[in-house]
């Protein structure tokens, strides 16, 4: 095969892959909009919205541990810990001070943010220091996290209201703070990835680290920066959706890896590393799949067909990855 | 033009407890264009692996323009203004060819953001005195492989070298693509930039080179303005050692043709090749680096497949078969990498020695007899001499070269092969178990095996073997019986197909 044709062979393939994702986001939207009349409303577009903005920031951390060709499955356990650790200290907090107020915020917020990066820090060392595989490490780590949850809330309710911390309660015009926020987060991360030396060159290792390596690039603190960012974003993530939700379930988060990792890779960042960005592919991604689950919702569907949904979802994600990495002069 | 930019004293290097460069020195005069040529092995790469900080030399030092000189990353060595054009191509193929240029040292403004504006603008400039008309914006996977070539030159020179450094950098260009390099470097010349060219195309480096040094087995033999040589010369250098008599010898009787493959082509590498093998006969395939020696045997043995040709084996067509199918033919294959495609690293001796004969031992149930496989196993490591403490508990990973080499063998042996494959058998393995690896493939040949040897020493296989043919280029470039062994006609051979190329 010849340059010429292997160009035009890619080329049909990376269309199909790059306009796949759209083509699937607008039938879904038009068999929902069908099904129930409540679905295509501003109202719904903007729950929709508000429900994929704590996820959003997961796809944003997760994005740098992707594009470096590793993965992060304790994501949704990260979410679970970092939630219920910021939650317990707002609880004393508000006991000592009283709820509410901008302190709780911060306070509920920093700790969030620490024990995610805590998280990512140790899973990203290691992962990058003794070579673990990825898979395997964030894994152990998930079972980890969320036995260290239940122990410290001895998987009862934990409220996290109480506290005054409520940040979908504040409204910026039609949404919340916490959409706000995640937009602000979203541009800042995909400017750090597609505008800075750190996410040119993470890009640049994830496509050939040995190349990398030789040119002096810092591949290992890289790459546990990587983690460390996914780690923090998690746990962000993690305390917003816990002030929607407003109390913390044992099974609060669980699986939510599943859903930011195809997300991400919907949006077009691979799973072989180097390709891809957070705008505006993976802000697609998640927001393709949490209108999957409103829909199914609106249509009263049987709960545990989304359980199949969620699976075909990864499968069509890896799948269209696959064909595209196969595709590719490398 | 009589000062000396580069200046190495007592070079050693050692990789896990094998020294391969013994105390080189060498001058490098500023401004010259200094041919660099030795065997496969030889220490060349290695040597400027450790001019360019990629490794550090364990003893020795070295002087840039009379000032001490220690790289300890290759960053160090762009410091100093050395640049280094790898063999392989270090490009990133996701990113467009001005990040490549610039990842180093990406243009940043006010925000720390990339000023792709800018760093576009320079490529476009930069790129131009390179005669390279692409996009800046274009991303590399999207370029060919002769233009990708010209961007990693364009990228080692942006730091505004002194000295250039090229590793093989022809082997994947077209002849245009060559002519154009070499253009390059008459140009870096002209600047006084000193250059360091390192190839097997001796043509090449007589039409570039000032001055010539030879490597051999990881000492400098001879340096030499390229006027005073001759080819001829050359070659004599670089193989020049007196066979020693570590091969031993057997007694054996050459039968009937077992294996005969016509015209295969394979991949990018393996272009026309034609070879017989017949029974109790031992064959060297010899070439360079390359040449398509491996391709071939993996065509041979199934993993890759062919694209053109024939293979028969015991007088019937057998040309497109699956490993598996070439196994139970009775065919046999031992990598040269011994690391990721010989052995399982982590599992114990007797698991390693079992694995191919494996299905044979299971009984009517599928049910391995593990009784009979511990008899086998042992017999194995008799057989063999392999130093091994325990077969159940010790791992492949802490054998010796030369024994985790044995352990491959053995497991083959074990399965009684017909045909016996082997590429770089000897290769990081020290000198007395060669000659035990030698006495077994000897032995397998006695036992009316066939047995195929890859090597790029050139000796070895002379030691060894009945009969050599020559690869170059993907196509048969020789063939010489064991009567008119001669080292510097092999090596002529093997260069020749570097000459069309």
């Amino acid at each position: 095969m010849n340059e010429k044709t292997a160009k035009r062979f890619n080329l049909s393939w990376s269309r199909l892959y790059e306009y796949g994702v759209y083509v699937i986001f607008l039938l879904m939207v038009i068999v929902f909009a069908f099904s129930n009349p409540h679905f295509f409303t501003v109202k719904n577009a903007i729950l929709i919205v508000e429900q994929s903005s704590p996820l959003m920031l997961g796809v944003c951390g997760m994005a740098f541990v992707l594009m470096l060709g590793g993965i992060d499955i304790s994501a949704g356990a990260n979410m679970y810990l970092s939630a219920v650790t910021s939650a317990l200290v707002m609880q004393k907090f508000a006991a000592a001070n009283g709820p509410g107020g901008p302190a709780v915020y911060l306070i509920g917020i920093s700790t969030a943010l620490l024990v995610g990066a805590a998280i990512g820090l140790v899973n990203g060392c290691f992962i990058v220091k003794f070579k673990m595989v990825p898979f395997i490490m964030t894994l152990a780590m998930t079972s980890v996290l969320t036995g260290i949850g239940l122990i410290l809330t001895k998987a009862e309710l934990l409220p996290v209201r109480a506290s005054g911390f409520q940040p979908s309660s504040i409204r910026v015009g039609p949404v919340s703070m916490v959409v706000v926020i995640v937009l602000i987060f979203t541009v800042v991360f995909h400017y750090l990835l597609k505008y800075t030396v750190y996410g040119r060159q993470l890009t640049a290792q994830g496509n050939n680290e040995e190349a990398a390596r030789k040119l002096g690039i810092r591949t290992e603190r890289n790459a546990i920066i990587a983690y460390v960012i996914c780690g923090a974003m998690a746990g962000f993530g993690g305390v917003l959706s816990a002030g929607q939700v407003g109390a913390l379930s044992s099974n609060f988060a669980k699986g939510n890896e599943f859903d930011i990792i195809p997300a991400a890779v919907l949006g077009g960042i691979s799973l072989f590393g180097g390709k891809g960005s957070i705008l505006p592919g993976a802000v697609i991604g998640i927001v393709l799949v949490n209108t999957i689950t409103n829909g199914l919702t609106m249509m009263a569907a049987n709960p545990y067909v989304y359980t199949i949904v969620r699976g075909v979802i990864i499968f069509i994600a890896v799948m269209l990855d696959s064909i595209n990495y196969k595709g590719e002069l490398r | 033009m009589s000062t000396d930019i580069l200046t190495l004293k007592g070079i050693r290097k050692s990789f896990f407890g094998t020294e391969v460069l013994h105390g080189i020195d060498i001058s490098i005069r500023k401004g010259s264009v200094h041919g660099l040529v030795g065997e496969n092995g030889a220490g060349k790469s290695t040597l400027m692996n450790v001019i360019g900080g990629v490794f550090h030399a364990d003893e020795g030092e070295m002087m840039v323009d009379g000032k001490p000189y220690l790289p300890q990353s290759p960053k160090d060595a762009q410091k100093a203004h050395i640049a280094f054009v790898h063999q392989e191509l270090n490009l990133f193929s996701n990113l467009t060819v001005a990040e490549n240029l610039f990842i180093e040292d990406l243009p940043l403004g006010a925000f720390k953001q990339v000023k792709y504006k800018q760093m576009e603008k320079e490529t476009i400039k930069y790129l131009k005195d390179f005669q390279v008309n692409v996009n800046p914006k274009t991303k590399v996977e999207n370029l060919s492989m002769g233009v990708r070539q010209s961007i990693e030159i364009a990228k080692a020179l942006i730091i505004n070298a002194d000295v250039v450094i090229f590793d093989e950098p022809t082997t994947s260009l077209t002849k245009v693509e060559k002519d154009q390099l070499f253009r390059i470097i008459a140009d870096l010349k002209a600047r006084n930039v000193t250059i360091i060219y390192i190839s097997h195309i001796l043509e090449d480096v007589f039409e570039l080179c000032d001055d010539i040094s030879v490597l051999r087995d990881g000492s400098l033999v001879a340096t030499m303005p390229a006027e005073e040589t001759s080819r001829d010369d050359l070659i004599s250098l670089m193989v020049g050692r007196k066979l020693e008599n570590v091969y031993p010898t057997v007694e054996k009787t050459i039968g009937e043709e077992v294996l005969r493959c016509e015209h295969i082509a394979s991949g990018p590498l393996v272009k026309d090749a034609s070879l017989s093998l017949h029974r109790g006969e031992i064959l060297g395939v010899f070439g360079l680096m390359g040449s398509g020696r491996t391709e071939l045997m993996r065509a041979l043995f199934g993993l890759d497949k062919l694209s053109g040709g024939e293979i028969t084996y015991k007088g019937k067509p057998f040309t497109h078969h699956t490993p598996k199918q070439a196994i139970e033919a009775g065919i046999a294959f031992v990598t040269e990498d011994r690391r990721d495609e010989g052995l399982l690293m982590p599992k114990p001796v007797e698991e390693n020695l079992l694995l191919v004969h494996l299905p044979a031992l299971a009984g009517k149930l599928g049910v391995v007899d593990r009784k009979k496989g511990e008899d086998l196993a042992d017999q194995s490591i008799e057989a063999l001499h392999t130093k091994v403490q325990n077969k159940k508990t010790q791992m492949a990973c802490n054998l010796s070269g030369g024994n985790q080499q044995k352990v491959v063998l053995g497991k083959w042996i074990m399965h009684e092969p017909e045909v016996l494959i082997l590429d770089e058998p000897t290769r990081g393995v020290d000198v007395g178990a060669k000659y035990e690896i030698y006495t077994i493939i000897q032995e397998r040949a006695k036992e009316q095996s066939c047995v195929l040897v890859v090597s790029s020493e050139m000796e070895e296989l002379m030691g060894i073997c009945d009969r050599i043919v020559v690869m170059s280029a993907g196509r048969m470039a020789g063939e010489i019986e064991r009567s008119e062994f001669e080292q510097n006609s092999i090596m002529e051979m093997a260069l020749a197909g570097g000459e069309k190329a």
